[in-house]
C-alpha cells in the first residue's frame, strides 16, 4: 500500500505532482452521470450550443473530484480531506485538456492540517482556483 | 440596499423574502454504497486504496470510505428530479423561479465550498437541509446583469449527526444578445449627381445597370453626357445592360488607399456586350487571375453609404 505523507515531509511552497485530464464528450458525460447530474449542458450538444456554449463542459462536482484527486494522491491513504473552496473561471469544455497544479501554502504540525492552493487551467484560461485543507490523519474521534 | 438598477421593482422585495429561508429534510435515494463509489472512481480515473473494496480493509480507516467530494452527490435528485418518501418536497431552490420569471434565465455556478466532518462509509444514510443564505444586489457581469445566490446545504447521517456542509454560489443572469460587431467601414467616395448622371446611380439602387442612349440615333454612350457624340442630339433615354462583358483593361490599386476598399484593389475597364466601356471595381477577385478579354459579369453590391457599386467578377467557367 502507498505510504502516506508525514507532516515532517511537508514544506510551505512545496509543489504537488500535477496532472492533466483530457476532456472529451464521453468523459464529460461519464463524470456527470457518476455524480448523478442530468443537466443537459453536460450531455446535450444541441441544447448546450443553443445556450451559447461551444460544446458540453464538466460539472462542478467533477472539478471538485479532480481537486480531491490531486491532493489525496499526494497526501496518501491515511489522509482526510477537511475542506475545499473553489472559484470557477472559464468553462472546462470537451476537446480541451485540464491541467491541475497545486502548492502547499501553509501547514500546522499540531493539527496536521496542510493548506494547498490549486489552479486548474485549460487552453481558455483558469477553469478553477481552489484552496483545499487536508489532514494527514483522519480525526480520531469518529 | 438595492442597487439603482433594481430599485423600486416590486419583485425585488419578493426576491429578498427568500433570504434566510430554511427548507425541510431531504433524504438520499441511496445509502452510501460501494457500487456508486466504484463508478465515481472509474469516471474520475481515480484509484485510491481507501475507496476500493478490495484494498480498503488494509487502510487506517479499517474499511471502505467514500470520496469526500461525493458528499453532495448522495443527495442529487436524479433524472426524474424527485425525492424519496419522507422528504420535504418544497423546492429549496424555488427562489430561482422568481429570477427565471423576471428574465434571469442564464445560470452559472461561480463558487463552491465544502467542509467534511468525517469520511462517509457504505451504509451511511445521508440527509440534507437547504437554506438561502444570501442574495446579492443586482450586478453587472460580463454575461449580463444578474444576481448571485448563495445556498447553504447541511448534511447529516442516520444519527442526525452533521457530516458536512456545502455553500454554492450561483449567478442567475439576463443573457445579453451577442452583437456581431462588424468593423465599421466608411462609405466609398460618394458620386456627385448631376442631371446627366443621376439615372446611372438611381438605376444601380434599383438593381439595374443602365446605359445612356441617344433618342435620335440610338447610339449608346458612357460615361453619361448631355449630347450625343455621334449626332449631337440632346435627347436621350436609357437601356438596361445585360451586365455581361469582357475585361478590356485593368489596373491594380495599391496606393493611395481608401478605407472603404480592400487592397490590392483591382479596377477594370469593362467592355459591355452592348458595346460601351465602363470603369468599375473588381473587388473580391484575386488580381492574379485577371486576364484581358476574360468574360465578366456585374454584381451590384451594397456598400456603406447611399449608393451601390457595379462590381464585376469573372464569369465562372462551366
Amino acid at each position: 500500500m502507498t505510504k502516506s505523507l508525514h507532516i515532517s515531509d511537508v514544506r510551505a511552497g512545496q509543489e504537488l505532482p500535477s496532472f492533466k485530464v483530457p476532456v472529451t464528450i464521453t468523459s464529460v458525460m461519464a463524470t456527470a452521470l457518476a455524480t448523478r447530474d442530468y443537466q443537459p449542458v453536460h450531455h446535450d450538444l444541441e441544447k448546450v450550443k443553443s445556450l451559447g456554449n461551444e460544446t458540453v463542459f464538466t460539472n462542478t462536482h467533477t472539478t471538485a473530484a479532480y481537486l480531491e484527486k490531486l491532493v489525496m494522491q499526494w497526501a496518501g491513504p491515511d489522509a482526510f480531506l477537511k475542506s475545499l473552496k473553489l472559484r470557477l473561471g472559464v468553462p472546462n469544455y470537451a476537446g480541451d485538456e485540464l491541467t491541475l497544479k497545486g502548492k502547499v501554502t501553509s501547514l500546522d504540525p499540531l493539527t496536521q492540517r496542510v493548506t494547498i492552493a490549486i489552479v486548474g487551467s485549460n487552453s481558455r484560461g483558469d477553469h478553477v482556483i481552489a484552496e483545499l485543507v487536508v489532514e494527514l490523519r483522519e480525526p480520531a474521534n469518529v | 440596499m438595492e442597487s439603482a438598477v433594481s430599485d423600486g421593482k416590486a419583485w425585488i422585495a419578493e426576491l429578498r423574502s427568500y433570504v434566510g429561508r430554511r427548507y425541510g429534510v431531504i433524504h438520499a435515494w441511496d445509502a452510501v454504497n460501494a457500487s456508486m463509489i466504484r463508478q465515481w472512481c472509474e469516471a474520475m480515473d481515480f484509484d485510491f486504496a481507501p475507496f476500493a473494496a478490495d484494498t480498503a480493509a488494509d487502510s487506517v480507516h479499517g474499511g471502505m470510505v467514500a470520496p469526500a467530494t461525493m458528499l453532495p452527490v448522495w443527495l442529487m435528485p436524479g433524472l426524474r428530479n424527485t425525492r424519496p418518501p419522507g422528504s420535504d418536497l418544497t423546492n429549496p431552490r424555488e427562489v430561482m423561479t422568481v429570477l427565471e420569471r423576471e428574465g434571469y434565465i442564464g445560470i452559472l455556478g461561480t463558487n463552491c465550498e465544502q467542509e467534511y466532518e468525517r469520511y462517509l462509509r457504505p451504509g451511511d444514510k445521508i440527509s440534507t437541509t437547504h437554506m438561502v443564505e444570501a442574495i446579492s444586489d443586482e450586478k453587472q457581469t460580463k454575461f449580463g446583469p444578474g444576481f448571485f445566490i448563495t445556498f447553504l446545504q447541511e448534511f447529516f447521517d442516520q444519527h442526525n449527526a452533521p457530516v458536512g456542509r456545502m455553500r454554492l454560489r450561483i449567478l442567475r443572469f439576463k443573457p445579453q444578445p451577442k452583437v456581431e460587431q462588424k468593423p465599421l467601414r466608411p462609405s466609398p467616395p460618394q458620386p456627385a449627381l448631376s442631371q446627366d448622371t443621376a439615372f446611372f446611380w438611381e438605376g444601380l439602387q434599383a438593381g439595374k445597370l443602365l446605359i445612356q442612349r441617344c433618342a435620335a440615333c440610338h447610339t449608346l454612350r458612357h460615361p453619361p453626357g448631355p449630347a450625343c457624340t455621334s449626332c449631337h442630339s440632346l435627347e436621350w433615354d436609357t437601356v438596361q445592360a445585360s451586365g455581361r462583358g469582357k475585361l478590356f483593361s485593368f489596373v491594380v490599386m495599391h496606393h493611395p488607399q481608401h478605407p472603404a476598399f480592400d487592397y490590392p484593389h483591382p479596377v477594370g475597364l469593362i467592355e459591355l456586350e452592348e458595346g460601351v466601356r465602363l470603369v468599375a471595381p473588381l473587388a473580391g477577385t484575386d488580381p492574379d487571375v485577371l486576364e484581358i478579354g476574360m468574360a465578366m459579369e456585374v454584381v451590384i453590391e451594397a456598400v456603406e453609404g447611399e449608393h451601390r457599386l457595379p462590381n464585376f467578377r469573372p464569369v465562372k467557367k462551366g
